[in-house]
């Protein structure tokens, strides 16, 4: 008499039941149908090339990963970029013809600010959702249905500083006099401006402010005046190569700052260079716990590494730029299975009044301009790696900023 | 009698085209228009100072760039409607740029090579003193919450008209210029300033004004331009990428004659756009250098030259 | 724009900061204005040149060899790629601005290749000599950028004395005023050409030693050099030897101080406008 346990036999007949019902499942997983198309331009050439070629990257992953699970609304997913050689024009035209004549289904946001403005202009003249991974002036997204997925907020010039000086004054040397120095940048600028503002608010010094044009090439004058005004701390506003530069420089004349910040440095080249020691930046992401434990996180983290590797990038790590743009589709898969369509007022509404769970955590869109919360955190170079310091719950056993 | 024709055929040539939105073509197709027509007033207004008297130009980004400020600033921080920027930035390019032939003409020596480097400098001057001032103060000007007029059924559409428009015009001061004695005036100064003098050729004011011309065409240019891009940054304009693109589009279209440049216009932006896709992006870049270099080889005297050498010998 | 009174160990290591970079710029222009007065061509590929001997060094050294080495094998090799391309483009009697469209041509194939092979990623080459350095009356010297300057001189030089003082220079210059009558006096047209063509080309594969010894290297960086270094060149006026390293210096220099004395990012505008005053006032006493 069975007595509620099955018995070898049915148990084989109950796991084979099982398996057989799980292949057909898998089976049943298979997107089909015609192909959703998903749209967007990437500098693929051109100076901006070096950095579009993770939201590539991270782009090819995100749809491989996707088709795999099902697909969108049970059909497989295609993904059309094309180059916009890192000229807004060319992303601007490029968008109408995405839109108008390939007709695809939904839009993703290109590579920087210029191009992403260009973009959100198409993307309002013909009522398209526009999700996008590295706008840096929020000032300037009026549009209604665009949504960031780098969580700056809405007033990055205000609260990145602010979270930047509450990690100083938290830490063993609080800073007492600083130094500005920074590029005219479009993206940097303002943010440096705000900085100034909140260390006067604070009650910091400023011993120093220097801008300088983007595409300087001699950073030794700049270097020396750093050198002669002594400040305890020196904020950079650099963007891609200009913080490497400026450290080579300082490094030339024997120069290292007490503690030193550098807003949106390329990803690689600041860790390779040695002079970098303790050097703090913002991220969104990095491949640690505890951000390894939102959605997605630690598969993707794995994956990217892999395949960056392959591709034979400097730097295989996931941090913002990665960050955002994996980000960018998993609000964009968010919005479509949350409204079970391809419906661009639809999906737009349903972001509006949901949270997202993301790779970041989960992000809300209700502020001001769509933006959410500022969720830029302090990351300091410690021992050749970037480790997250601040704030304290999402640092990782025991990580701390270090001061000299 | 020949050339009596050809400013008509211009016309009318411009009034078909202006149908083209109408045919309900994707709106794409306006845009990409939209930017061969405005290469196409780039190319031809450099080249009336720079082609028909050889005064090289390496500075015509600056004035593109001072019509593309003086309308962004205008709509921005003034509020003025778009249409009427226009002629506000065609006339400071043209001030700026017989300030500059003024001072510069005057002197003897500069030809060739140092009006070019004077124009290039020129271009970083301008850029420098944008960017450090209100005019653009690094942070770029958006021009996003600027109505675009309704010219067209799309504002893609009303972009390619007002473009369309601007190269009609251009065309036609090219082609005037060309066949007046004012253009004879002007290739006599490529072939031999001096001599020119000798014969009476008021060189000082023949330059000015082709110089003014050439400025005012391209500050328009910029104005039309300004909008279409929706956000301006001092960065992106005031490089050395607009001189040299024109020149190359002169250059393999025919610097002679007036629509050698819009021939090379068409043919370059036809070019860039051909390899887009993301699978051949950096291959593609590989490929347009063999075309052009492929074309210049064997079309040393541009485009067109050969073209109206073959048509002569099929005669 | 405010002016702060800078002390004089920050002024001169400012200048001479600028007088390094001018060294470059000088550098990197003495094959082009070379090529551009001597062989009537606007080599535009120049700079495709010394970038792709930027990456070859870079390739080379992370392989083990010294980046000085590299020059070695570098610097011939491009020569006889100058050669070879100044033979195909008279093979072709291509003239100077069509030699403009042409040489950007060959710099779109280059800038393809070099991120087909080593990724649009920034790459900085790691020598031992970056790291070191010396002082020399309290003004600190770092190494690469004195070997850009001991080589910007030294060929500087060098040029400047066969031009002038050997045959071979007289030959050249010669061939460059009044070919005709050049080649009746016995001046062999051709085998100059590509001898000149070549020693351009192997100036700048030295440019890109020092470029990948200073800086770090990024595809599309190739443009950003080619308004200052055109600059430099015609301001030193086309052919000379010694134009674009005075030239390349003044810019460098006016520059430095600039960014020593107020802000930075007027920099551009002292550099350019003195050029102009330069130009304006003095045009056939450049350099």
């Amino acid at each position: 008499m069975k007595t509620g346990k099955l018995s070898g036999l049915d148990r084989r007949a109950a796991v084979a039941a099982i398996a057989f019902a799980a292949s057909g499942f898998a089976f049943a997983q298979q997107p089909s149908g015609p192909p959703i198309r998903i749209g967007s331009t990437l500098a693929l050439t051109g100076p901006l090339s070096a950095t579009a070629q993770i939201h590539k990257l991270v782009g090819e992953i995100y749809v491989e990963q996707l088709n795999k699970r099902g697909g969108l609304l049970g059909r497989p997913v295609e993904w059309v970029v094309k180059d916009d050689q890192s000229k807004p024009d060319l992303a601007r035209t490029l968008y109408e013809q995405l839109v108008t004549a390939d007709k695809v289904d939904l839009l993703m946001g290109p590579y920087a600010t210029g191009a992403i403005l260009s973009a959100m202009g198409v993307a309002q003249r013909y009522n398209k959702v526009l999700v996008h991974h590295t706008l840096g002036i929020p000032s300037l997204a009026k549009y209604d249905m665009q949504f960031p997925a780098w969580s700056i907020g809405s007033d990055p010039a205000t609260t990145v500083p602010n979270t930047l000086f509450d990690a100083l004054a938290a830490s063993p040397k609080p800073p007492k006099t600083v130094a500005v120095v920074t590029s005219k940048f479009p993206s940097i600028q303002f943010m440096s401006a705000g900085a100034r503002e909140v260390l006067k608010k604070r009650g910091l010094t400023e011993v120093l402010f220097l801008e300088w044009d983007f595409g300087n090439r001699d950073f030794g004058p700049i270097a020396n005046r750093v050198k002669d005004a002594k400040p305890d701390f020196v904020w950079v506003g650099a963007i891609g190569l200009e913080g490497n530069l400026l450290l080579d420089a300082m490094k030339k004349i024997d120069y290292l700052p007490p503690q030193h910040f550098y807003l949106y440095p390329a990803p690689g080249p600041l860790l390779a260079s040695p002079d970098a020691r303790n050097a703090l930046s913002a991220t969104i992401f990095e491949g640690q716990p505890p951000f390894t434990s939102n959605l997605g996180a630690a598969e993707f983290v794995k994956i990217y590494g892999e395949r960056a590797a392959r591709a034979g990038f400097t730097d295989t790590s996931v941090e913002t730029q990665a960050a955002a743009s994996y980000t960018a589709w998993q609000i964009l898969e968010a919005g479509v299975v949350g409204t079970k369509s391809l419906d661009d007022k639809a999906i737009a509404n349903y972001l509006k009044t949901h949270k997202v769970d993301t790779l970041q955590g989960k992000l809300r869109f209700d502020g001001t301009g769509n933006f959410g919360d500022d969720l830029m955190r302090i990351k300091q170079i410690q021992d050749g790696k970037w480790v997250v310091v601040w704030p304290k719950e999402v640092t990782a056993g025991g990580a701390k900023l270090l001061a000299p | 009698m020949s050339f009596r024709r050809t400013p008509w055929v211009i016309v009318l040539a411009g009034a078909a085209l202006a149908f083209v939105p109408q045919l309900g073509l994707p709106a794409f197709y306006d845009s990409l228009l939209y930017l061969m027509l405005h290469w196409v007033v780039l190319a031809t207004s450099w080249n009336i100072l720079s082609g028909y008297s050889g005064y090289f130009s390496f500075g015509h980004g600056a004035f593109f760039g001072a019509g593309i400020y003086t309308s962004a600033n205008l709509m921005a921080r003034h509020d003025w409607p778009f249409l009427w920027t226009l002629p506000a930035a065609a006339g400071v390019a043209a001030v700026l740029g017989v300030a500059l032939g003024a001072v510069v003409f005057r002197v003897k020596g500069v030809r060739g090579e140092l009006f070019a480097l004077l124009t290039l400098a020129i271009t970083f001057v301008i850029g420098t003193i944008v960017v450090n001032t209100p005019l653009d103060g690094g942070n770029g000007v958006s021009l996003a919450a600027v109505p675009v007029p309704k010219i067209g059924p799309t504002p893609s559409a009303t972009f390619y008209l007002l473009a369309l428009a601007a190269a009609v015009a251009t065309l036609l001061i090219a082609w005037a210029i060309q066949v007046s004695k004012f253009g004879a005036g002007l290739f006599a100064i490529h072939d031999d300033e001096d001599a020119a003098e000798v014969l009476g050729v008021p060189t000082y004011r023949y330059k000015l004004v082709a110089l003014a011309i050439s400025c005012a065409l391209a500050g328009m240019a910029g104005g039309i331009h300004a909008l279409f891009l929706s956000y301006v940054t001092a960065g992106d304009v005031f490089t050395i990428t607009v001189p040299l693109t024109v020149v190359l589009m002169s250059v393999l279209g025919g610097t002679r004659h007036w629509a050698g440049p819009a021939v090379g216009a068409v043919a370059i932006t036809g070019l860039l756009y051909s390899f887009t896709a993301a699978d051949h992006a950096v291959a593609g870049k590989a490929m347009i250098g063999v075309i052009l270099i492929v074309a210049i080889l064997f079309m040393p005297d541009g485009i067109l030259e050969r073209v109206r050498r073959l048509w002569q010998r099929r005669r | 724009m405010n002016f702060t009174l800078p002390s004089l160990s920050l002024l001169s290591q400012s200048i001479l900061s600028g007088i390094f970079v001018g060294a470059l710029y000088g550098l990197m222009g003495l094959g082009l204005s070379l090529s551009w007065g001597l062989l009537r061509l606007i080599n535009l590929a120049h700079f495709a040149f010394a970038f792709l001997a930027a990456y070859l060094c870079y390739q080379l050294s992370t392989m083990g060899m010294d980046p000085l080495l590299t020059m070695v094998v570098i610097v011939p090799a491009f020569f006889a790629l100058g050669a070879g391309l100044h033979w195909v483009m008279v093979r072709f009697r291509v003239m100077p601005f069509n030699s403009l469209l042409l040489t950007f041509g060959l710099t779109g194939i280059a800038e393809s290749v070099i991120q087909s092979i080593w990724t649009a990623d920034f790459r900085k080459l790691e020598s031992s000599y970056a790291q070191q350095k010396f002082k020399l009356a309290g003004l600190f010297v770092p190494v690469p950028e004195l070997i850009t300057l001991v080589l910007a001189v030294g060929l500087t030089f060098a040029v400047w004395a066969v031009l002038r003082y050997t045959d071979l220079g007289r030959a050249m210059r010669a061939a460059a005023q009044d070919a005709p009558v050049a080649a009746a006096f016995g001046v062999n047209q051709k085998a100059l050409g590509l001898a000149l063509a070549g020693t351009c080309a192997a100036l700048a594969s030295v440019a890109g030693v020092c470029l990948a010894l200073s800086f770090t290297l990024a595809p599309s960086q190739m443009y950003a050099w080619v308004g200052v270094v055109f600059a430099a060149v015609m301001l030193g006026g086309l052919g000379s030897a010694l134009g674009p390293l005075v030239a390349g210096t003044v810019i460098g220099i006016s520059e430095a101080i600039t960014m020593a004395v107020t802000a930075p990012s007027w920099a551009p505008i002292v550099s350019f406008t003195l050029l102009i005053v330069i130009l304006v006032l003095r045009p056939g006493k450049t350099a």
